[in-house]
C-alpha cells in the first residue's frame, strides 16, 4: 500500500501537464464517441488522472478511497454499458447492435462520418475554450492553474455531456463527469475526510440510479 | 438522541420491508406503521423527558453525535420531522390499497430515513450532502423515464453551491471587511435552492417527472423530497439571517414566484396529461411560497410553514385520484367513481381555491400581499385559474366510463372519500392543521 501511495505521488508531481493533456483526451473519448467501449475507456482515464491531481490538493490515503470509488463506478457504468449495449447509443444506426472485432473496427472507422460527431466535436472545442478562458479569467483559489483548468474542463464537459445525452446512462456520465471537476476543485477547499467520502457517496449514489433508470427503460 | 434513535428504525425497517417485499400490504402496513408511530413521538413527547439506555441517562431532544457530527432537534426541524413522518405514513396508506411497485415501502422507509438525517445533521452542509444522497436514492422508485434523469440532473447541479458558499463564509468570517463574499454566497445558495424547488427557468423536471411516473411516487418526491427542501431552506434562514436582509432578497423573490406560478398556470391550461397537469400544479404552489418567503418577517415565516402542510395533502389527495382515475400506467386498483372528486379535490387544493385546505395558506398570502401589490394578488389568481381551465380540459378523460378495467374495492373508495373529506374538512377547519 505504502508503495502505491508513494508510487502516485510520485507521478503527480511529474505530470500534472500530461495528467490535464490526458484528461482532454479522455473527455473527447467520452463526450464525442456514442460507442460504450470508448466512452468506459474515458471514464476509467478520467477517474484515474484525476486521482493523479487530487494528490496536489489532498492526502494520498484519501485519494486511495477516490479511485476505488472510481474503480467501482466504472465497473457499475460499464455492466450497466454491456447490459444495455451502450443505451442504445452504439449499433448500427438503425437500432440494431453491432458485435464482433470486425464490426467494432467497422464502428471505428465509421466514427468520422456520423452525423452528430461535428456537434459533439465542436461541444468539445467550446468545453476546452470556455475552461481555459475560465481559468484565465476567473482562476478557483486554492488551487494551481493547471488543476484549475481541469477542474473547469470536466464540469463544463460534464454539463455538455448530461445536455446532449439522450439515454440515463449518457446523463449518468455526463453527471459524474461534472461532479469528478467539483470533487477535485472542493478537495483543495474542505479536506474534511467526512466530505470526501460523503461527495464518493453521492457519485457512487448517481451511478446506481442513472444504471436503475437504463435498466428500468430497457425492461 | 431520539432522533439517531428514530434514523435508525427507519432503517431496520426499510430492511425488514425489503425482505417482505413479496407481502407487498404487509410490508407497507409495518412502514406506515413505523412511520406514524415517529411523526407522532417527535409531535407529542417533550424534548426535555430523560430515558436510561445501556446504564446511562439521556434527554430526549439531546444532541446526538455520529461518526463526529452533531444530529440536532429544534423547535424548527421538529415540525419538519413531524410533516415528514405523517406525511410518509399517508402515503404508505395509500400505496397499500391503491398501486405501487413492490419495493415502495422499503425504499420509501430508506428515503424517509435519509431526509430525517438532512433534517438535524448540522454543520449545513452535511444536510446539504445527505441531502443529495436522498435525491439520487430516490430515483429508485422510479420507473426509468427521462423525466427522473431530469429530476437527478437538476438536484446534482444544485450541489456545489451550498458547499462553495459554506467556504466563503468561513472565509469571510476571517475577512469580514470583503461583503463580495457574502453576495457570492448568497448568490450561489439562491441559485441551488432555485435548481432543487423547480423555480423559472429551473422548472422542466417538475412536470416531466409527474407526467410520466406513478403518481405516488412523485407524491412522495414532491411531498417528503420537496419539504425537506422548503425546512432547509427556513434553517438557512435561520441560521444565516443576512441571506433574507439582502437588498435584492425581496425583489427577487418576488420576481421568481410570480414567474413561477404564471409559468406554472399558463401551461397548466394546456392537456398533457393529469400527470403534468400534477406537475403544473405544484409549481403555481412553489410560487406561491416563494412569495410568501420573499416578505420575510414572522407572518410570512408562519404562512410559509402553514404553506408547506397544505400542499403536501394537495399533492397526497391528488396522486391518489390519479392513482384511481388511470394516469398511473402499472397496477391500477381499478376504476372508482371517486378517483375523479379526489384528482379534482387535489388540484382545487393546490391552486388554492375554497373550501380546500389550500385556501386556508392562500387567503392569508393574498391578505399579506393585497395592501401592498393588488397586481400581483391579480396575476396570482389569474395562475389558479390556469390550473381550472386545464382541469376541465381533464376532466372528461376522468369521467368517462371505462368498462375494460375492473371496479375498484370497496376500501378503495373510502380511502378516497376519506381524502377528499380530509382536503375539504381541514379547509373548512384549519385549526387542526395549522394556526396553533
Amino acid at each position: 500500500m505504502e508503495t502505491f501511495l508513494q508510487w502516485i505521488e510520485r507521478i503527480s508531481k511529474l505530470a500534472a501537464p500530461p495528467a490535464v493533456v490526458v484528461l482532454m483526451v479522455a473527455l473527447g473519448l467520452v463526450l464525442v464517441t456514442r460507442q460504450w467501449l470508448s466512452r468506459m475507456i474515458g471514464m476509467v482515464l478520467m477517474y484515474f488522472f484525476v486521482g493523479v491531481l487530487h494528490t496536489q490538493v489532498i492526502r494520498p490515503e484519501v485519494v486511495l478511497v477516490k479511485l476505488l470509488i472510481g474503480a467501482v463506478v466504472c465497473l457499475a457504468l460499464g455492466a450497466t454499458g454491456q447490459a444495455v449495449r451502450g443505451g442504445g447509443e452504439t449499433g448500427n444506426g438503425r437500432g440494431e447492435p453491432e458485435t464482433g472485432a470486425r464490426s467494432r473496427w467497422r464502428i471505428l472507422l465509421r466514427l468520422r462520418w456520423r452525423e452528430d460527431v461535428p456537434l459533439r466535436g465542436m461541444a468539445l472545442a467550446a468545453a476546452l475554450l470556455i475552461a481555459y478562458a475560465g481559468s484565465l479569467r476567473f482562476p478557483l483559489p486554492q488551487v494551481s492553474f493547471l488543476v484549475g483548468l481541469a477542474c473547469y474542463l470536466l464540469a463544463v464537459g460534464g454539463l455538455f455531456l448530461a445536455g446532449m445525452a439522450e439515454t440515463p446512462l449518457g446523463v449518468g456520465m455526463g453527471l459524474l463527469v461534472f461532479l469528478n471537476g467539483f470533487d477535485l476543485f472542493f478537495g483543495a477547499l474542505e479536506p474534511s475526510l467526512a466530505v470526501a467520502g460523503l461527495l464518493g457517496l453521492i457519485q457512487f449514489l448517481v451511478t446506481f440510479a442513472a444504471a436503475y433508470l437504463t435498466l428500468a427503460r430497457v425492461e | 438522541m431520539l432522533v439517531l434513535i428514530g434514523i435508525g428504525l427507519l432503517w431496520l425497517a426499510a430492511i425488514l420491508a425489503y425482505f417482505l417485499r413479496r407481502w407487498r400490504r404487509v410490508s407497507l402496513l409495518l412502514a406506515a406503521t413505523v412511520s406514524a408511530a415517529l411523526g407522532f413521538g417527535i409531535a407529542l413527547i417533550p424534548l426535555d423527558r430523560t430515558f436510561v439506555l445501556l446504564g446511562r441517562e439521556f434527554a430526549m431532544g439531546e444532541a446526538a453525535t455520529f461518526f463526529g457530527r452533531s444530529l440536532m432537534l429544534g423547535p424548527l426541524t421538529q415540525v419538519g420531522l413531524t410533516f415528514l413522518f405523517l406525511s410518509g405514513a399517508a402515503l404508505f396508506l395509500l400505496a397499500g390499497l391503491l398501486e405501487s411497485g413492490e419495493l415502495y415501502a422499503a425504499v420509501g422507509l430508506g428515503e424517509l430515513g435519509l431526509l430525517a438525517a438532512a433534517l438535524v445533521i448540522r454543520p449545513l452542509i452535511y444536510a446539504v450532502l445527505v441531502l443529495e444522497l436522498a435525491a439520487a436514492f430516490s430515483v429508485l422508485l422510479l420507473r426509468g423515464g427521462m423525466g427522473g434523469t431530469r429530476y437527478l440532473t437538476f438536484f446534482v447541479l444544485a450541489l456545489p453551491g451550498p458547499l462553495v458558499a459554506h467556504w466563503l463564509l468561513d472565509m469571510y468570517a476571517l475577512t469580514p471587511d470583503q461583503a463580495g463574499l457574502l453576495n457570492t454566497a448568497s448568490l450561489l445558495i439562491g441559485l441551488s435552492f432555485a435548481l432543487m424547488l423547480g423555480l423559472v427557468p429551473f422548472h422542466p423536471w417538475v412536470p416531466a417527472l409527474a407526467r410520466r411516473e406513478s403518481p405516488l411516487a412523485v407524491a412522495l418526491i414532491f411531498s417528503a423530497v420537496g419539504g425537506t427542501v422548503w425546512f432547509l431552506l427556513l434553517d438557512y434562514l435561520q441560521t444565516y439571517p443576512w441571506l433574507s436582509r439582502s437588498p435584492y432578497w425581496s425583489s427577487a423573490l418576488t420576481a421568481l414566484g410570480i414567474g413561477t406560478a404564471v409559468i406554472g398556470g399558463l401551461l397548466g391550461m394546456t392537456r398533457r396529461g393529469w400527470g403534468a397537469l400534477l406537475g403544473y400544479a405544484v409549481m403555481v404552489d412553489t410560487g406561491m411560497l416563494v412569495l410568501a418567503l420573499g416578505k420575510g418577517g414572522v407572518v410570512g415565516l408562519e404562512l410559509e410553514r402553514a404553506m408547506v402542510l397544505t400542499r403536501a395533502w394537495g399533492v397526497l389527495t391528488m396522486a391518489a385520484g390519479l392513482s384511481s382515475v388511470g394516469a398511473g400506467e402499472v397496477s391500477e386498483p381499478g376504476r372508482s367513481p371517486w378517483g375523479a372528486v379526489a384528482a379534482t379535490a387535489g388540484l382545487l387544493s393546490l391552486a388554492g381555491f375554497p373550501p380546500t385546505v389550500g385556501f386556508v395558506s392562500r387567503w392569508g398570502l393574498y391578505r399579506l400581499l393585497f395592501l401592498e401589490q393588488p397586481l400581483t394578488v391579480l396575476v396570482l389568481l389569474l395562475a389558479s385559474v390556469g390550473l381550472l381551465v386545464g382541469l376541465l380540459r381533464m376532466l372528461p378523460y376522468a369521467l368517462r366510463s371505462d368498462s375494460s378495467r375492473p371496479r375498484a374495492s370497496l376500501a378503495v373508495d373510502l380511502l378516497l372519500m376519506l381524502t377528499v373529506a380530509g382536503a375539504i374538512g381541514l379547509g373548512v377547519f384549519p385549526q387542526f392543521l395549522i394556526y396553533r
